[in-house]
């Protein structure tokens, strides 16, 4: 095994009595999909919550890169290589759909205490972030508000944001959240492009997208991982079978290629 | 005037023709020799400075500060103390002044910008409080400061350059300062920094998680609009040729924010406007009743109902930001 790219040991974090999560251990290789499932309260956001910096573990490590980064604040992760997209689309709304993304690209471009030149007219940002929107597939809509487009659109704006930033580790908080199947399908097939070039910690309700994607598949319950294994094998998984599947056993056994149409995306 | 400003990529509409006839008006009052007229148009000149830097934080910032007054207090005790020393030189006094004030900025922004919201709000109206009582306090001498203010007690002079004891220059010293502080101020909030001033307003969570630290950059803003405010509070000091614990007053911070969400937020022509309306209306209603806010407070909520951005959204092409 070559060093992870990012790696969680012990990670423990409660709300009074309420053990969000407890003793997460989880590691993401160079190039890998680690997706992480569990059913609602299973403390998923609490352990994306950390990873990103806006919350303080109780207990544990987060190592970025062999660093310990548990102690930094958000943004200094960030410019070590983190990057996240939220569950709930978090964009700059009074910016165009371009802005957004060159604003992305300009928060690892030096400091910004440039106070002369207009943001507007910096033309390597602008191409960056031009050429990331054409590749998810936004390149059409650049100058568009982003408060006047879709929830998909948004979606991809998200990870548009994320990349421009030149990420090492991508934290996708549910990529897919609230899109219809036809958007889905067009996130997964991006999301398969990234494959291989970034490492990605992937949170998702999908069972489709999870099984599209995912390298290997960790799931939480009542804060505490049960199990880590490839695809194929999480299904045979006794533990999590009887701790987390319950009602989605069925989904588990859907084939990769689909065939539940009534997949709803239960979020 | 600025090209970009006036006559940027866009056509020329009622936006520019209201700027221009501002300055056109600015520039020929002095040749009709009213003293009064002209006095009223300096300090609205003068309080602009403070309404525009008050905006950068406010309309591009999304920072409700509810003390800007202790800039404009700052900027005034400095050049009424130097002066009093015998440092009447405005070369001296006025990047004294300046400097001052952004070191106020600082310190005071070092603590507020902990809190968002309405603790912003609170925090930055206890602050200018404090700074308040603490003007009380400053005496020079058996007979001068305290809760009485200060006067000027010597003109401040330019090395013989300019005479501000002629209204008229004054007058055009302020209105120079006034073009050059709304270029600058133009050119910062569409530079890099004030795109990413203006994100934080929008969504400060996802500045951080992009990478910004987004408490320098907000401190570094601060202390920008608290120099400009020290600036205008220095020629205040000049106009008014006294500085009292009264400038410092949260009346006055509630009457900047008047000014500035009447004119119009989040645009640097709204502040001048707003002041304009402010000042205006309260010298010409005060001079009817003395009960003149009872007139004025109604007129504030039809504005600010009916022109959901300000005057200034009222002359503005629709659809267009900032």
């Amino acid at each position: 095994m070559t060093e992870a790219v990012l790696k969680v040991e012990g990670l423990t974090k409660r709300f009074g009595a309420l053990i969000a999560n407890e003793d997460v251990d989880l590691d993401v290789q160079p190039g890998e999909v680690h997706a992480v499932i569990g059913p609602n309260g299973a403390g998923k956001t609490t352990f994306v919550s950390q990873l990103a910096g806006e919350l303080r573990p109780d207990h544990g490590r987060i190592l970025l890169g062999g660093r310990d980064v548990t102690a930094l604040p958000v943004h200094k992760r960030a410019r070590l290589g983190l990057a996240r997209s939220y569950q709930i689309t978090s964009v700059i709304p009074s910016f165009s759909a371009l802005e957004n993304v060159a604003f992305a690209a300009q928060a690892i471009d030096g400091n910004s205490f440039k106070f002369w030149k207009p943001a507007r007219s910096v033309d390597h940002l602008n191409e960056k972030a031009a050429a990331i929107l054409a590749e998810i597939g936004l390149g059409h809509r650049q100058d568009i508000l982003v408060k006047n487009m879709s929830h998909g659109e948004h979606r991809q704006l998200e990870i548009a944001m994320a990349l421009a930033t030149d990420p090492k580790v991508l934290l996708l908080d549910e990529p897919t959240a609230g899109m219809g199947p036809a958007a889905t399908e067009g996130m997964i097939a991006f999301l398969d492009t990234l494959k291989g070039r970034y490492a990605i910690l992937m949170i998702e309700h999908d069972m489709d997208v999870v099984f599209s994607l995912a390298d290997r598949i960790s799931a939480l319950v009542n804060g505490r991982r049960v199990a880590t294994e490839r695809p194929d094998q999480i299904r045979q998984n006794a533990e999590v079978r009887r701790a987390y599947l319950g009602d989605k056993a069925d989904k588990l056994n859907v084939s990769r290629s689909k065939a539940s149409p009534g997949g709803d995306t239960s979020c | 005037m600025p090209k970009g400003l006036l006559f940027g990529s866009r056509s020329f509409d009622l936006r520019h023709l209201t700027m221009l006839v501002l300055l056109a008006v600015m520039l020929i009052l002095p040749l009709f020799g009213d003293a009064y007229l002209l006095r009223v148009a300096t300090r609205v000149i003068v309080l602009s400075m403070v309404a525009i830097s008050l905006d950068i934080l406010l309309g591009y910032g999304g920072l409700i500060s509810f003390g800007h007054a202790m800039f404009l207090g700052s900027g005034g005790y400095v050049l009424g103390v130097l002066t009093y020393l015998g440092i009447g030189n405005g070369f001296v006094v006025y990047p004294a002044a300046i400097a001052l004030s952004v070191v106020l900025a600082c310190i005071v922004g070092m603590i507020v910008l902990r809190t968002v919201g309405v603790y912003f709000i609170m925090i930055t109206l206890a602050f200018a409080q404090m700074l308040y009582y603490l003007a009380n306090g400053i005496r020079i001498g058996e007979n001068y400061g305290g809760d009485e203010g200060l006067p000027l007690p010597s003109r401040t002079d330019f090395l013989g350059a300019l005479n501000f004891n002629d209204p008229a220059v004054f007058h055009y010293f302020t209105l120079a300062i006034l073009v050059a502080i709304l270029y600058v101020s133009y050119k910062l909030v569409n530079s890099r920094f004030g795109r990413v001033i203006k994100a934080c307003r929008d969504n400060e969570r996802r500045a951080k998680s992009l990478g910004y630290n987004t408490f320098g950059y907000r401190l570094v803003a601060f202390m920008i609009s608290g120099g400009i405010a020290g600036l205008a509070g220095a020629l205040h000091m000049n106009l008014q040729k006294f500085v009292s614990p009264d400038e410092l007053h949260w009346i006055i911070s509630g009457d900047l924010l008047i000014m500035v969400i009447v004119g119009g937020a989040n645009s640097l022509i709204g502040p001048i406007i707003g002041t304009g309306v402010f000042v205006l209306l309260e010298e010409g209603i005060s001079n009817l009743t003395e009960h003149w806010m009872a007139i004025f407070g109604p007129m504030l909520i039809l504005i600010v109902l009916f022109g959901r951005r300000g005057i200034y959204g009222l002359i503005k092409p629709k659809g267009e930001d900032g």
